[in-house]
């Protein structure tokens, strides 16, 4: 960890166990309370009450008792069971928003890598043409795919299917997915993001686009005219004229104090992550304008100065959430 | 084999006073590694072995294969390059694993465990299927069980010692490694009429036992043993297993509730 001084850098040696410990510290807990609720390898789950579930992650049918795969804790949500681990790498969901980097190009398809157990493709008829029509992909398409995409350039996408061994398609079949340039991308561990209606967050006051990917990276980039017509367009149903204009002009360089939101952002996030708190758009905006209100300096924001800030903020959200 | 015997006596002293059938301090800690899925270090006093779990992730196409997960292992000595003996662990490791992780489930994909030899003063094989064990666990690999593993000796005057240290190991006769399933329950109390185990039944939260399994999910026997050593060697590596099994439960138990309910 490196934190750039005035001409110095500083180096801290990794302590594993600190964040743990600097959350305890200012919570005052020690020894949290025990769960009676965490499963280890091979431990049954009891499913006395519910007539029918749904197997969900991390669990497998053994002599007809449902065992757990993975240490970690049991969530029931309606007639799912599955056994949450506190790591765990990506896995598919169809309708997920995710966003990542082309590994290769491979016979009219795309592989990607989403940070999941398997790289995911993405078809050449599953990508949205410019002009929004809809024809026939032929040779020349195919000839042309390095046009579209390349390898290692980093894309959004929607999930479209996955299939039982595991293998999942991808469709950019809108505006609003495509290449992303010209900003940060964050991995978050992919438990820390909860699905929800939007992944994509154009926060026109502060300039700033956020796509917050179900695979655990999450991209933040000053905000474009042509990504603000993509959204107006996907968002109002159909592309005018003056966003198809706005779209071919080259955008113009982003300012410093742009370029200062967008890091501010970046190490919002960064610190949710360090403390393991779920990564969403309000916790996000929270953290970051406690950050400009705190006027903590930029490369102050991951010293455990902000940390324990941040830590105290989110207790006194929770306790005072419980109390309503 | 009356191993059990109490206080060391002439011809059988080990170390610092430890009993034929003691082992050394276990310490585990988990997490250790920023960039792994999973990673733990493992040490049993003087061995150390750090493990790193990558994966279940996207194979290389040479190594893919359409039906099942790859596992592969990497073992580094202490010191120097990999020598043949590394290659030998290595295969013995991948069939233990092979064993408990359900290949069947992640076709196409490969789990990579990188074990590093941090000290070793003897048992370093099972100090590093051990450390291999905690980070399965903590990557979130799903497993079919967990296991353990114990190394035991065969003196010169034909006394088994469990747990030996370098010295011992080299004076030895024969040396013996067995990896072991084991479950535990940490939902439920001691469970009724539990098989052998020596855990002692305090709070209801420590008081599940574990469960140690019959079958042998590896063994690696070096040297001249007759087949009564062999079997002596397995049921009281099995013991051992028993307590490396019971300190891993509260080792889990404890990280788990450190990190809380997340």
């Amino acid at each position: 960890m490196a934190a750039a001084g005035a001409s110095a850098v500083t180096v801290r040696a990794l302590v594993p166990g600190a964040d743990v410990a600097l959350i305890e510290r200012v919570l005052n807990v020690h020894d949290a309370p025990s769960s009676t609720t965490f499963v280890c390898v091979g431990d049954e789950i009891s499913t006395e009450g519910q007539e029918g579930f749904l197997r969900g992650h991390g669990t497998q049918v053994v002599d007809g008792k449902l065992v757990a795969t993975v240490c970690g804790v049991v969530e029931r949500v309606n007639k799912l069971i599955y056994v949450k681990t506190l790591n765990s790498r990506y896995n598919a969901e169809q309708g997920d928003v995710v966003v990542g980097r082309v590994a290769d190009l491979a016979g009219k398809a795309w592989r990607v890598d989403l940070k999941s157990r398997q790289e995911a493709k993405l078809l050449l008829s599953a990508v949205h043409l410019p002009g929004g029509i809809q024809r026939r992909r032929n040779a020349e398409d195919e000839l042309n795919m390095r046009s579209f995409f390349r390898e290692g350039e980093l894309i959004s996408a929607e999930v479209q299917s996955v299939h039982a061994d595991g293998s999942v398609a991808l469709h950019t079949r809108s505006a609003k997915y495509g290449k992303l340039v010209c900003g940060q991308l964050l991995e978050v561990p992919p438990n820390l993001i909860k699905r929800q209606k939007q992944h994509f967050h154009t926060l026109e006051a502060l300039g700033v686009e956020l796509i917050i990917g179900c695979n655990g990276l999450v991209w933040v980039a000053p905000l474009r005219p042509d990504r603000l017509a993509a959204a107006n367009a996907a968002a109002g149903g159909g592309a005018g004229e003056e966003d198809e204009a706005a779209a071919a002009q080259p955008p113009p360089p982003p300012s410093r104090t742009q370029l200062e939101v967008v890091c501010r952002m970046a190490n919002a996030i960064r610190v949710l992550t360090r403390l393991y708190m779920p990564v969403y758009p309000a916790s996000i905006m929270a953290t970051y304008e406690a950050a400009v209100e705190g006027e903590v300096a930029l490369a102050d924001m991951l010293e455990p100065g902000f940390l324990e800030a941040v830590v105290a903020q989110e207790a006194q959200r929770r306790s005072s959430a419980m109390q309503e | 084999m009356d191993v059990d015997k109490a206080g060391p006596g002439p011809g059988s002293a080990r170390s610092r006073g430890r009993l034929p059938a003691q082992l050394r301090t276990l310490v585990c800690e988990r997490a250790v590694l920023d960039r792994a899925d999973g990673s733990a270090k493992w040490t049993q006093e003087g061995s150390s072995v750090l493990a790193a779990v990558y994966g279940p992730r996207q194979a290389k196409l040479q190594k893919e294969d359409a039906e099942r997960a790859v596992v592969e292992v990497v073992f580094k000595p202490r010191a120097g390059l990999q020598g043949h003996e590394d290659r030998s662990l290595e295969l013995d490791i991948r069939g233990i694993l092979e064993g408990v992780i359900p290949l069947g489930m992640f076709p196409r994909t490969s789990v990579m465990v990188v074990l590093q030899v941090l000290q070793d003063d003897g048992a370093a094989l099972s100090c590093a299927l051990n450390a291999a064990a905690a980070a399965l666990v903590d990557a979130g690999v799903p497993l079919n069980s967990m296991f353990s593993s114990v190394s035991c000796a065969l003196t010169s005057d034909k006394r088994l010692v469990l747990d030996p240290d370098a010295s011992e190991e080299q004076a030895a006769a024969a040396r013996f490694c067995f990896t072991y399933p084991h479950h535990f329950d940490l939902t439920k109390p001691a469970p009724a009429g539990a098989s052998a185990a020596s855990a002692p039944a305090a709070t209801d939260d420590a008081a599940a036992a574990p469960v140690v399994g019959d079958s042998v999910l590896g063994s690696r026997c070096v040297g001249a043993f007759s087949t009564d050593d062999l079997l002596d060697a397995a049921a009281l590596c099995r013991r051992g297993c028993e307590r490396v099994a019971a300190f891993a439960r509260l080792s889990l138990a404890k990280s788990l509730q450190a990190a809380g309910g997340a």
